[in-house]
């Protein structure tokens, strides 16, 4: 939503309608979402077959309610400090954030393999169980700035300094087992790497009395370091139409600290089992010693190496393209598409939305967002400013309590900023003292929320 | 909004299909170790790797030591001092007795044992004495020695009186036991026992010293003479020739040398006789025909004296070759070989250890360099799968095969379902084929290239609902040999032909069930 700083989150060319703005110690940002690109209830709905005695499952039917890859996602942030000025044509601004999130990918395939088979149409097909997991937790320090080119143009960056306080990385988990349509063999091959690595130790220490958080730990423990940057870019085409770009959490941190490493011990090994082996250089048959050899054949061609070494993660890039078109002074519509890329797969989405700031103290966002299979996940933000003090509250798919069969995910976002030198007029112009004329724009709830 | 829970709440059953894939067996073998796999005890190898259908029986004498005993046996002897030497007594206070006397070890007879290596008994020397001094006995065995020395047993006592002692002597298998310098014609070993006195006070005339011997137990490791001629064999017997035992629905099977073999493993140390006093094949009606031309007497040599145990092998072979018609008869797949053999030692001097033995095998070998004519084996037997209702949720059941098979026989299985009126309700291939085709062969029967082909065999639900339903099963097996110009050759099947079989499976599951 224009009128909150939070916005330049998602392009550090967006910029808040005051001249300087600090967010309240403590409670500045907090964001919280979770989303299942899977399945939902209605999906499993379509799958049971209605009887007069019971419905029946149709576990062939339950396949179509995933995708090829799915997704469990879980996210937080809180901002811990956040402030920004405006000095004639330039912007600064500056924050603390603590970025937290958890999510698992797993396989269609899995499922496929085990209902419908690896027989008749799926012989010579390659199933791919590939799982993914990501937890993590960081912190990261930012400097922004933004700069009016013109009065058409804005161009922003950010420059993260981030501190890497846990990871563990699932980067690789994938088995493929293909099934030969001329003898049935299995042709297997399978790859993995974990990644883990903490700080924790440094921050909660322990002594007589119990674990405590040692707070100077925050400052001097943490040693996985590493840098982000934004960068975004605004456009006015028209008096009323503005078009955007913003590139995000470009960058990586190099964790060092208690770091561990699963991997493979041979990532491009393949394995075919073509029956229980009856040959002439083993002719002592018994099913115990053979399935031990093949048990021991597979450990070793399997087998996983644990490595004490530094490893690189990268940050989740996200991209955004936005447009937003006055319709009235204070009512605009806008759109947003944004996407970002997880285990080789890009996931997108687009969110439509009406801003109308009604009056000073109030504005309002309702938008809807389209992502994966979702058609329907509507969203609201709503800000009050009562001088100085602006609070806001935002919401997406906030019809998931009431509705959980088609529901795929919900995020919530609220915290409370002090804003100066804010705009007097509503409408067109309004989000920019420093802008002679223009007009409004809305920001959605950070969208990436829900991917 | 509470539809949907409503409607999985009501779900009491799935609807499934799936269908699965897997390798079950893959067999790399060559003859040899296909062989060792089954370990079929009729079938094993020549060493120009021709294989062989082989069927044997054996037989042994008794042992040496249950041929051969050495009996307990007691000897009683008494030492009386002459005049002269209770003289001597009285006169220099000290005087030795010395006598000597001859042991029966065994009954004597016709058996003349030279020499004895014991290796377990005793031997038991007691002695009671009627004296009025101080006295030693000593009683040596010359004949029996341990390492090269003459065994001794040996009492004494310190004053006169009535005197009771025994001695004993436990022999271990280094002990031997020369019985040659006893008296001819018997098992005897010499004994000589002198008696120290030593004047402990008036010398009278009643000095007397009883002496009874005995031996108890005494095992032999080996001996050594003139054996006699105990029977060490007399065989009758039958062997059952399975192959041809068979319920052959037709055509015939053809062995090119079949041959029969008689063999004598000797572990005795004398050179002994056999006699083969009869030899047929029984056709499956009972009438036997008789084997000819081979030698129907003859002699079986010794084992050498190694130290230890050793065997001599001698064979009587019965062969085309030789003359004989057992090929032939042998043609007439014959259902069991009788025979009737006997053997005994010759004259003379030998050894037998106490483990020696005299074995007699006879084997009926049927090398595989054979030909068949459209043979077909049958057998019907009751069946039941053990399937219940998850039989139901079969669909489909599809097996794989991929063969390679470089052996000039093939095999084609045909397995026809039946109700218990014997009423055909399917067939396991439909039309029928062979499972395994033959490999390609010259004109000399040699293997030239191996028969490569993958098939597939579906059976879908209709037919498994048949099978099972099927309570008895008929299985009919065709066994070809390879053929040129589609006349069968006698092929030569060997250890180092291969075979490649590749089994997989897949099977359609469909569930439409209530939990």
């Amino acid at each position: 939503m224009e009128s909150l700083p939070q916005r330049s989150a998602l392009n550090p060319a967006l910029l808040p309608d005051c001249k300087w703005f600090m967010g309240f110690p403590g409670f500045n940002s907090l964001g919280l979402q979770a989303t299942n690109s899977g399945f939902n209830l209605n999906a499993i709905n379509n799958a049971i077959v209605v009887k007069p005695n019971g419905n029946f499952l149709d576990l062939n039917a339950m396949l179509d309610v995933f995708s090829r890859q799915n997704y469990l996602s879980i996210k937080a942030d809180q901002t811990w400090a956040h402030f920004g000025f405006r000095a004639k044509k330039h912007f600064f601004s500056a924050n603390v954030t603590d970025k937290a999130g958890f999510k698992f990918g797993y396989p269609k395939d899995l499922f496929r393999f085990i209902i419908d088979g690896n027989g008749g149409p799926n012989l010579g097909e390659t199933f791919d169980f590939r799982f993914s997991a990501d937890a993590y937790h960081y912190r990261e320090f930012g400097l922004g700035y933004a700069y009016r080119l013109s009065d058409k143009i804005t161009l922003g960056i950010r420059i993260k300094y981030l501190k890497g306080i846990s990871r563990a990385e699932l980067k690789e988990a994938s088995l493929k087992v293909r099934t030969r349509p001329d003898d049935y063999a299995f042709e297997v091959s399978s790859n993995f790497e974990l990644n883990v690595a903490s700080s924790l130790g440094e921050i909660v220490t322990q002594d007589v009395n119990g674990p405590f958080l040692n707070a100077a730990g925050f400052v001097k423990g943490i040693k996985n370091n590493g840098w982000g940057l934004d960068f975004g870019a605004e456009y006015a085409a028209t008096d009323k139409l503005k078009l955007s770009a913003g590139l995000i959490d470009l960058g990586s941190i190099n964790w060092t600290q208690n770091t561990a490493s699963l991997v493979s011990a041979n990532p491009a090994a393949t394995f075919v089992y073509d029956g229980f082996k009856i040959s002439s250089a083993d002719t002592a048959i018994n099913a115990d010693v053979y399935f031990d050899k093949l048990a021991d054949s597979l450990s070793g061609l399997f087998g996983l190496d644990t490595l004490r070494r530094s490893f690189r993660s990268s940050l989740s890039t996200e991209m955004m393209l936005g447009a937003s078109y006055a319709l009235r002074k204070n009512m605009k519509l806008n759109a947003l598409f944004y996407g970002d890329v997880y285990n080789k797969r890009l996931m997108g989405g687009l969110t439509l939305g009406l801003f109308w700031r009604p009056v000073k103290m109030f504005s309002l966002n309702i938008n809807n967002t389209f992502y994966g299979r979702a058609w329907l996940n509507p969203g609201i933000c709503m800000a009050f400013n009562a001088g100085a003090v602006q609070m806001y509250v935002a919401s997406e798919n906030f019809l998931a309590p009431f509705s959980p069969g088609s529901a795929r995910g919900a995020a919530f976002r609220t915290g409370i900023n002090l804003t100066f030198g804010r705009i007097k007029s509503r409408g067109v112009g309004s989000e920019d003292p420093g802008r002679t004329k223009g007009d409004g724009k809305a920001a959605p709830i950070d969208p990436t929320s829900i991917q | 909004m509470k539809d949907p829970l409503r409607k999985i709440k009501d779900v009491n059953g799935v609807r499934w299909k799936g269908q699965y894939a897997a390798p079950l067996v893959n067999a790399e073998l060559n003859l040899e170790d296909a062989v060792a796999l089954v370990n079929p005890e009729w079938i094993n190898s020549f060493p120009d790797k021709t294989l062989v259908v082989h069927y044997d029986k054996k037989h042994f004498s008794k042992k040496g030591e249950a041929l051969y005993t050495i009996y307990d046996r007691n000897f009683s002897g008494n030492v009386v001092p002459t005049a002269a030497e209770l003289s001597a007594l009285n006169s220099s206070g000290t005087v030795t007795v010395v006598r000597n006397f001859v042991f029966d070890l065994t009954p004597g007879g016709g058996l003349q044992f030279d020499s004895i290596w014991l290796k377990e008994g005793v031997f038991t020397a007691d002695i009671a004495a009627a004296t009025g001094h101080q006295g030693k006995v000593t009683i040596e065995f010359p004949d029996l020695k341990k390492t090269g020395a003459p065994v001794l047993l040996s009492e004494a006592w310190s004053s006169g009186g009535p005197i009771s002692r025994s001695s004993f002597h436990n022999v271990s298998d280094i002990e031997s036991l020369d019985l040659s310098k006893g008296n001819q014609g018997f098992n005897q070993i010499r004994v000589k026992v002198s008696w120290e006195m030593t004047k402990s006070g008036a010398v009278g005339g009643s000095e007397q010293l009883q002496l009874n011997l005995s031996t108890q137990g005494l095992k032999f490791r080996k001996l050594y003479g003139f054996l006699g001629q105990p029977s060490l064999l007399n065989v009758q017997d039958s062997i059952n020739l399975s192959l041809f035992s068979v319920n052959i629905l037709k055509g015939s099977i053809v062995f090119e040398d079949a041959r029969i073999k008689v063999h004598f493993n000797n572990g005795t140390g004398f050179q002994s006789q056999y006699q083969i006093q009869q030899l047929s094949l029984v056709d499956k009606n009972g009438s036997p025909v008789p084997v000819t031309a081979y030698n129907a007497s003859g002699s079986i040599g010794a084992a050498t004296d190694g130290g230890a145990e050793t065997r001599r092998a001698d064979s009587v072979y019965i062969t085309k070759a030789s003359g004989s018609n057992v090929a032939a008869v042998m043609r007439t797949e014959p259902h069991y070989l009788t025979y009737k053999v006997g053997a005994s030692p010759g004259l003379g001097r030998g050894f037998v250890w106490d483990n020696s033995t005299l074995g007699l095998t006879v084997s009926v070998e049927l090398p595989m360099s054979v030909s068949t004519k459209d043979l077909v084996l049958e057998d019907t037997s009751d069946l039941d799968l053990g399937i219940g209702k998850e039989g139901d949720y079969v669909e489909m059941i599809k097996f794989k095969v991929n063969a390679e098979n470089g052996i000039p026989l093939g095999v084609g299985v045909q397995c026809f379902f039946l109700d218990a009126a014997n009423k055909m309700l399917d067939s396991l291939f439909q039309p029928f084929r062979y499972m395994l085709k033959q490999a390609n062969v010259d004109a000399g029967g040699n293997v030239i290239s191996p028969y490569v082909e993958q098939w597939e065999l579906v059976v879908d639900k209709p037919r498994l609902s048949n099978i099972l339903k099927a309570k008895r099963l008929r299985t009919r097996a065709w066994i070809p040999t390879s053929s040129i110009n589609g006349s069968p050759v006698p092929v030569r099947i060997t250890t180092d032909q291969k075979l490649k079989f590749k089994l997989g499976a897949e099977i359609k599951l469909s569930a439409d069930a209530e939990f």
